[in-house]
């Protein structure tokens, strides 16, 4: 059996949304709710948020959780992730196989959605990493810089990453739209060999992690996914997400 | 010929849909768009040959008229290359290297032709090259007509878009887009290739050949063209282009 592990990037300091992972969900701080929700995954056998901010660590361990000191000079979460596996891995005196990367900012993450993205690594030795990939359902949605829209090729490999609505409307009556959904589980050696790839400017100009793998001519795969999923970018996100969970 | 290998050279060309008609044969500077195309791609050091498609009567006597191949294609082609393809069957030679040149680029001269070829040649990996430019941010979301290209570091083309890529994010950062050329040398392997692939999706929405390699995961390489150059869709296009040419002939003329 692989070691699967998750691990959560999570910071304060985000410009977009300061102490998004500490808002609270329904008396919760959305870190908790993701927390939660991962670590119920059967596959894994450790589940860690990875974070810079000494509130967070403190929040995670209080709930019995494990949480991983790591730089404030990271630039993107896998760099983030990299470091907490290594540090992981020195504390516990192992190697993992494979590291599921979940970003803190989906509190609705199902366990369901980890074993989706892992499915296809199982089988297929040549798959490095794989997403989530999941339908967007209105044009609002697509027109929203903080949705990274994704085109596949034929097997479902990314070709690109963008925060502009891609593919082009208005050629054709019905067009497939598609978003990241940021459930990204790693080969371990691949997840140290990306730290060590340079940044790219696709990478940088889209803040997308991944374009660095693809800039770099590597595969990142697709995974469809049959959940809803709710990201969390804005406090309006947030209230719209808190109605959903107070109704289940 | 490029290391021993043959080059055949088409130009694609159609009178065209309601947007601009009769759009290959408009004057630029005294002549047809589509012969300052074929008189550029006549000065390649390594055409072996090089031949108008069409599917016009019209377009096939002006070429005679001209002095140039011409090849009658079929009026069902979907895609540029797939008239290409015809084209290059039709001429019933063996061929290494084919370059479909886009009868609405009437400013790429035969040097960057050739270019563009010695980088398929000298890129074993590579099914095909386009050229590109550089563009503003502005001028090319209000351009539909012209199709933008994100890169990877070996400038292997990612992704082809008719929305200006990458993204204007967070509204602070601005870039420049590179935009397609259509100047598109490629190996006669991956032009059998093309027509037997399947149709893929962003082919068809984004309306662009060049995504039907790319969907199947074979590689594009683009490379820039420092040469000021203009397609031509429509007639502010074309005059813009002609004020080009005309800068150049003046003083050549004289």
């Amino acid at each position: 059996m692989a070691n699967i592990i998750a691990i959560i990037p999570a910071r304060m300091g985000s410009s977009r949304f300061p102490g998004k992972p500490m808002a609270k969900i329904l008396g919760k701080p959305m870190i908790g709710h993701v927390y939660e929700r991962v670590s119920k995954s059967e596959l894994l056998t450790l589940t860690a948020v990875a974070t810079c901010d000494q509130e967070i660590a403190d929040y995670i361990e209080s709930i019995g959780g494990t949480a991983v000191m790591t730089s404030d000079t990271h630039e993107r979460a896998s760099d983030r992730c990299a470091e907490a596996l290594e540090k992981l891995e020195r504390a516990n005196n192992t190697k993992y196989d494979i590291i599921v990367m979940v970003q803190g900012d989906e509190p609705m993450t199902d366990p369901g959605m980890i074993s989706e993205a892992i499915e296809p690594m199982l089988h297929d030795k040549d798959i490095l990493v794989t997403n989530l990939l999941g339908k967007i359902e209105s044009m609002e949605e697509f027109e929203d810089k903080n949705c990274i829209k994704v085109v596949c090729d034929l097997e479902n490999n990314a070709l690109y990453f963008s925060r502009e609505p891609i593919p082009t409307r208005g050629r054709m009556n019905k067009i497939p739209m598609h978003k990241q959904v940021c459930i990204i589980p790693f080969r371990r050696d691949f997840l140290l060999e990306y730290i060590q790839l340079s940044p790219t400017a696709l990478e940088i100009a889209e803040s997308v992690d991944m374009m660095r793998i693809l800039e770099h001519g590597k595969k990142v795969r697709m995974v469809p996914t049959s959940y809803n999923t709710n990201a969390v970018d804005t406090l309006e996100d947030l209230k719209k997400v808190e109605k959903i969970m107070s109704t289940l | 010929m490029i290391n021993g290998k043959s080059v055949l050279v088409v130009i694609p060309a159609r009178m065209g849909g309601y947007r601009f008609p009769n759009k290959p044969l408009r004057m630029i500077y005294g002549k047809e768009m589509l012969r300052w195309v074929w008189e550029h791609a006549s000065q390649s050091q390594y055409a072996d040959e090089i031949a108008i498609a069409t599917p016009n009567e019209e377009i096939v006597k002006a070429c005679e008229a001209f002095g140039a191949k011409v090849i009658l294609t079929s009026d069902n082609h979907r895609r540029g290359t797939e008239r290409v393809y015809e084209a290059y069957k039709a001429t019933e030679k063996k061929w290494d290297i084919v370059v479909n040149f886009q009868g609405d680029e009437p400013l790429v001269t035969g040097e960057w032709l050739d270019k563009a070829i010695v980088e398929l040649e000298s890129n074993s990996d590579v099914s095909c090259v386009n050229l590109y430019k550089w563009m503003s941010y502005n001028e090319s979301e209000r351009d539909q007509n012209e199709v933008k290209v994100v890169v990877d570091v070996q400038s292997n083309a990612m992704y082809f878009s008719r929305n200006p890529l990458p993204a204007l994010w967070l509204g602070d950062k601005k870039f420049e887009c590179r935009v397609e050329i259509c100047v598109m040398p490629m190996t006669a392997q991956a032009l059998e290739n093309f027509v037997l692939l399947p149709n893929a999706y962003y082919e068809e929405i984004e309306s662009v050949d060049m995504m039907r390699f790319v969907e199947n995961g074979l590689k594009v390489r683009m490379l820039e063209c420092t040469l000021p150059v203009k397609s031509v869709d429509c007639q502010e296009d074309l005059d813009e282009a002609e004020k080009m040419i005309e800068a150049i002939y003046k003083v050549k003329d004289k």
